[in-house]
C-alpha cells in the first residue's frame, strides 16, 4: 500500500489562513521548507492531530484520522506517530532514561534493529541517561527527543527543526544516522527545516510554505537549485485546474480563467495547482497569466 | 478501634482511598451504635451535676451505660426536632417535652416531672437583702440571667423582672447568657454583679469550690417562681432497654433523694 | 481527661475521612476548572470558592435544613440507615466535604494550570491516552498541589466550628469535635481543660502552615473571595 498522505482543508489562524490541498506519497521522505511564520509548524500538528480547529481532511495510509471537524477521529495518540517538536519537550520532572522508557512503554511491537543502547549511543546520550531532563543544553535536549521519538517505534516521523541546537559535528552525524535509519526501518518522514543541507540529504520532495499555501511543490534537489527569489518572494498565487493529461506526450492541460495551457509536468486529473511565474518563463503560460492586482513578480 | 492515622495519604491511588475511607466512615459509625444498651440522655443545663451522678450510679448498679449530654433546654428541643440521637430528654420546663409529644417524637406516657427547680436573684455585695427593684440601680450590662429566648430558668426570671414593672430599655440591655449554669459562674468571676441563678447551680458550684454564696446575698422565688422540670422518653428509643431503665428509676427513692440533695424539691404527684 | 482524648481521635478522624474523600470529587472538578474555556467557568468558581467567605453559621443552617430527617436527603437516609443525618458523624463528613472543597479544589486547579498543554501534547505523540496523560503526566507533576491541599483540607476541617455547632450538636464520640470541646470548657468556666485544647490546636494549626508554605511554599495559591 502506498504511504499516502492526504491533507484538504484550511485553519484560521492570526497571521494568516492555511489552505492546504495536498495529496503526498511519503514512500519518499518529505521536506516543509518556509519563511518563519509561513505554517510550517502548523502543517506538522495538523498532521499531528493537535490542531482542533481545522476543518477539513487528514488521512494516511487509508486512514482517515481527521474528518472535517472532528479533528480526533482517529486521536492524536493512536495514530502511530513519532514527534521531535522545536521546543523538544521532554517531560518535566523525569530523567532522560524515565522520558525515553515512557515512549518505549507505549510503542507498538514491532521488528526493529533499533534497540534502545543503540539509540542512545549514536546520539550520544549515554553519560546523560540519569540526568533531569531540566538540566539537559538545547542540543542534548534535541536528541533526546529524537530518541525518543524513534523509541516510540512509530510509522511517520514527523521533525520540526530537530538538529538546530546542536552544533555542526553532531548535526552531520545525526543526519548520516536518520538517512541510514529511516529507510532500514521502513519509517515515513516529514521534516521541516530552514537547512537547504538537511533537507538535501534526508527529503527526496519538498513542498514550500508561504503564508500558510503550498507555494511551491516538487523534488527537493530540483526545488533547492531554484532560485531563491522563488522561494522567498512576496507573491501572490494563481490557481489553476489540470483539466486533461496527454500521456502520449506527456503534457498536462490547465485552465486558468477561461484559457488553456499546456505545460510539462506530472500532475493528477483535477488537482489544483498553484502557479508561480518566473519572469524567464512567461512565454509557456501566456501574457494573460497575471495575478490581480498589477504587482510584479520579480 | 485504633486503625492506622490516617494523614497525608497523597500516594494512594484516590479510589483506594475513597474505599478505605469509606469503611472507616462505616465502621465508625457502626461502632457507635453497636453497643446494644447505651443510651444518650439529653439533660437542661441547669440539672448537669446530678445527672452525672445519676448516670454514675446507675452503671454502677446495671450493665447499661450512660452519655450525659449537655444544654440549654430550648436547644436540646430543637436539634431533637432536627434529629440529634438522643434517647431521654431531660427538660427544664414542661413546654419543650409537650411540644415533642405534640410532634410524635417523644412518648406521651413516659412524660413526667422529675424535679422542681428553684430561681434565685444572687447579689453578692449588694445592698442588704436582695431586692427586685432595686435591680435598676445597677448597669444592665452587670446584671446577668440566662436566655429567655431558650432557658427556663431565663423565661421565669424575665417574666418575674417584667412583672416587677422594671423599665423595658433597662430590661433589654442585661445580659442573656447561654444556661443558667453560666450566670453563677460569671457571678462568682466578678464579671457580673447580680443574676438570676438556680438553687442547683450554686450547690454544685460550692461543692466544686468555685461558687461561694452566702445565704443572706440570695433571695429565693420558690412560691412565685416554682420551675417545673419534666422529662420524656423519644420515640426513637422506645425499645432501648437502657433509655427505660433511666426513666423507670427516676422515682426511685435513692435518686429521688439524690436529686433533692442538688436542690430540687421532688414533686409527689405523677402527671 | 478521656473525654477530651476522644474529642482529638475525633476530629482527626473527620479531617482524614474528609481529605481522603476530598482528592477523588475534587480532583475532576479541579482538572475542569483548569482547563475549561466554558463560559460557566467562572460561575463554577465562585460557587466553590463559596466557604472561603460564607459565614459557617449560614452553611450549618443549610446544611440542617437539607439532611434533616423531615427534608427529602435526610429523610432517605433515615430510611436507608435508621439514624438521622444531622448531629450525626456522616453528617459532619457531608458538611466538611462542602466546608473544606476550596481548599482542595484551589491549589489542585493551580497545579493542574502549571502543566503545560505543550507537553501533554508530547505525551500523546507518544502514544499516551487521555486517561494515560492524567495518570503518568499530570498527575506526578501534580504532588505538589495534592500534599498542599491535603494539609490544607486537613487543617480547615480540624478547625470547623460553627458549621459543627449548627447541625452537629455536641455529642461525644459522634460529633463532639476539638472546637467544640474547647466551647463546651469556656460555657461551664472550665479554662485549664480549654486551654489545653486550644493550645494544642494553635501548635498544630501553625505546623501545617509551616509544612505547606515550606515545602510547597510559592505554589501554594488560595484565592480569597
Amino acid at each position: 500500500m502506498s504511504r499516502q498522505l492526504v491533507i484538504e482543508g484550511s485553519l484560521q489562524r492570526a497571521r494568516f489562513k492555511l489552505e492546504i490541498d495536498l495529496r503526498i506519497d511519503l514512500s519518499d521522505a518529505l521536506g516543509i521548507l518556509g519563511a518563519t511564520g509561513a505554517g510550517k509548524t502548523t502543517l506538522l500538528r495538523v498532521i499531528a492531530g493537535l490542531e482542533r480547529n481545522f476543518f477539513g481532511r487528514v488521512e494516511f495510509c487509508g486512514d482517515l484520522w481527521h474528518d472535517g471537524n472532528q479533528f480526533d477521529r482517529v486521536p492524536t495518540h493512536q495514530r502511530g506517530l513519532g514527534v521531535v517538536f522545536q521546543d523538544s519537550r521532554l517531560l518535566p520532572g523525569r530523567t532522560v532514561e524515565s522520558n525515553l522508557a515512557f515512549a518505549m512503554r507505549r510503542a507498538p511491537t514491532r521488528d526493529t534493529k533499533l534497540a534502545c543502547e543503540t539509540l542512545t549511543e549514536a546520539l550520544d546520550l549515554n553519560h546523560l541517561l540519569t540526568q533531569p531532563a531540566e538540566m539537559l543544553s538545547g542540543g542534548e535536549r534535541q536528541r533526546a527527543a529524537l530518541a525518543r521519538a524513534l523509541l516510540a517505534r512509530p510509522r511517520l516521523l514527523l521533525l520540526d527543526e530537530p538538529l538546530s541546537a546542536n552544533d555542526a559535528d553532531h548535526r552531520q552525524q545525526l543526519i548520516a544516522r536518520l538517512a541510514e535509519w529511516l529507510p532500514a526501518e521502513d519509517i515515513s518522514l516529514v521534516y521541516v527545516s530552514h537547512a537547504a543541507n538537511e533537507l538535501a540529504q534526508l527529503t527526496q520532495q519538498l513542498i514550500v510554505l508561504e503564508r500558510g499555501a503550498v507555494m511551491a511543490r516538487g523534488e527537493t534537489e530540483g526545488l533547492l537549485d531554484a532560485p531563491s527569489a522563488l522561494r522567498n518572494r512576496e507573491v501572490k498565487p494563481v490557481t489553476a485546474v489540470v483539466t486533461a493529461i496527454d500521456l502520449a506526450c506527456g503534457t498536462t492541460t490547465l485552465q486558468l480563467a477561461d484559457e488553456h495551457h499546456g505545460v510539462v509536468s506530472e500532475l493528477a486529473l483535477g488537482e489544483r495547482v498553484v502557479l508561480q511565474r518566473e519572469v524567464a518563463d512567461a512565454s509557456d503560460l501566456g501574457a494573460s497569466l497575471q495575478p490581480e492586482p498589477e504587482k510584479n513578480q520579480d | 478501634m485504633s486503625t492506622a492515622r490516617l494523614l497525608h495519604v497523597v500516594r494512594c491511588p484516590p479510589v483506594f482511598a475513597l474505599v478505605r475511607g469509606l469503611i472507616l466512615t462505616a465502621l465508625f459509625c457502626m461502632g457507635c451504635s453497636a453497643i446494644a444498651a447505651e443510651a444518650r440522655i439529653a439533660v437542661a443545663a441547669n440539672f448537669r451535676e446530678t445527672a452525672m451522678a445519676i448516670a454514675a450510679q446507675l452503671e454502677a448498679k446495671s450493665p447499661h451505660r450512660y452519655q450525659v449530654i449537655v444544654g440549654s433546654t430550648g436547644k436540646l428541643a430543637s436539634q431533637i426536632i432536627n434529629g440529634a440521637p438522643f434517647d431521654v430528654f431531660m427538660a427544664a420546663d414542661r413546654r419543650r417535652p409537650q411540644q415533642l409529644v405534640e410532634r410524635g417524637l417523644a412518648l406521651a406516657a413516659s412524660e413526667q416531672i422529675y424535679a422542681v427547680g428553684e430561681l434565685g436573684l444572687w447579689w453578692p455585695n449588694g445592698p442588704g437583702t436582695p431586692a427586685l427593684d432595686a435591680l435598676a440601680t445597677l448597669e444592665p450590662r452587670s446584671v446577668c440571667v440566662a436566655n429567655p429566648a431558650f432557658a427556663p430558668y431565663g423565661e421565669a426570671a424575665w417574666e418575674l423582672l417584667q412583672r416587677a414593672g422594671l423599665d423595658a430599655d433597662w430590661l433589654q440591655s442585661i445580659v442573656r447568657v447561654d444556661n443558667v449554669n453560666l450566670v453563677a459562674g460569671l457571678i462568682a468571676q466578678g464579671q457580673a454583679r447580680a443574676g438570676f441563678v438556680a438553687r442547683s447551680s450554686l450547690i454544685a458550684g460550692k461543692r466544686q469550690g468555685t461558687v461561694a454564696a452566702a445565704d443572706g446575698d440570695v433571695l429565693w422565688f420558690a412560691e412565685q417562681a416554682p420551675v417545673d422540670q419534666a422529662m420524656v422518653l423519644l420515640t426513637r428509643a422506645e425499645t432501648n432497654v437502657a433509655a427505660q431503665h433511666w426513666v423507670q428509676q427516676m422515682q426511685t427513692p435513692p435518686i429521688r433523694e439524690l436529686i433533692q440533695r442538688d436542690g430540687y424539691r421532688v414533686s409527689v404527684k405523677q402527671d | 481527661m478521656s473525654g477530651d482524648l476522644q474529642a482529638v481521635w475525633l476530629t482527626a478522624l473527620l479531617a482524614a475521612t474528609t481529605t481522603l474523600l476530598l482528592v477523588p470529587i475534587a480532583s475532576p472538578l479541579a482538572w475542569w476548572l483548569a482547563r475549561s474555556a466554558s463560559p460557566f467557568r467562572s460561575f463554577v468558581e465562585a460557587v466553590v470558592a463559596m466557604p472561603l467567605v460564607l459565614p459557617p453559621t449560614v452553611l450549618g443552617f443549610y446544611l440542617l435544613i437539607m439532611l434533616n430527617p423531615e427534608s427529602v436527603v435526610g429523610g432517605l437516609w433515615v430510611e436507608l440507615t435508621g439514624d438521622s443525618l444531622t448531629f450525626s458523624f456522616s453528617g459532619l463528613v457531608i458538611a466538611s466535604i462542602i466546608y473544606s472543597l476550596p481548599f482542595m479544589v484551589q491549589p489542585l486547579q493551580a497545579a493542574f494550570r502549571a502543566v503545560p498543554e505543550s507537553v501533554l501534547e508530547a505525551a500523546a505523540t507518544l502514544g499516551a491516552s487521555p486517561r494515560d496523560r492524567w495518570l503518568n503526566v499530570v498527575l506526578p507533576m501534580a504532588k505538589r498541589g495534592y500534599l498542599t491541599g491535603c494539609v490544607l483540607t486537613f487543617a480547615h476541617t480540624v478547625g470547623e466550628f460553627g458549621v459543627v455547632l449548627m447541625m452537629g450538636g455536641n455529642i461525644p464520640g459522634e460529633t463532639r469535635v476539638l472546637s467544640i470541646a474547647i466551647y463546651e470548657h469556656v460555657e461551664t468556666l472550665n479554662y485549664d481543660a480549654a486551654h489545653m485544647l486550644a493550645l494544642g490546636l494553635l501548635c498544630f494549626s501553625f505546623l501545617s502552615l509551616w509544612l505547606v508554605y515550606r515545602y510547597a511554599g510559592h505554589r501554594f495559591e488560595v484565592v480569597r473571595g
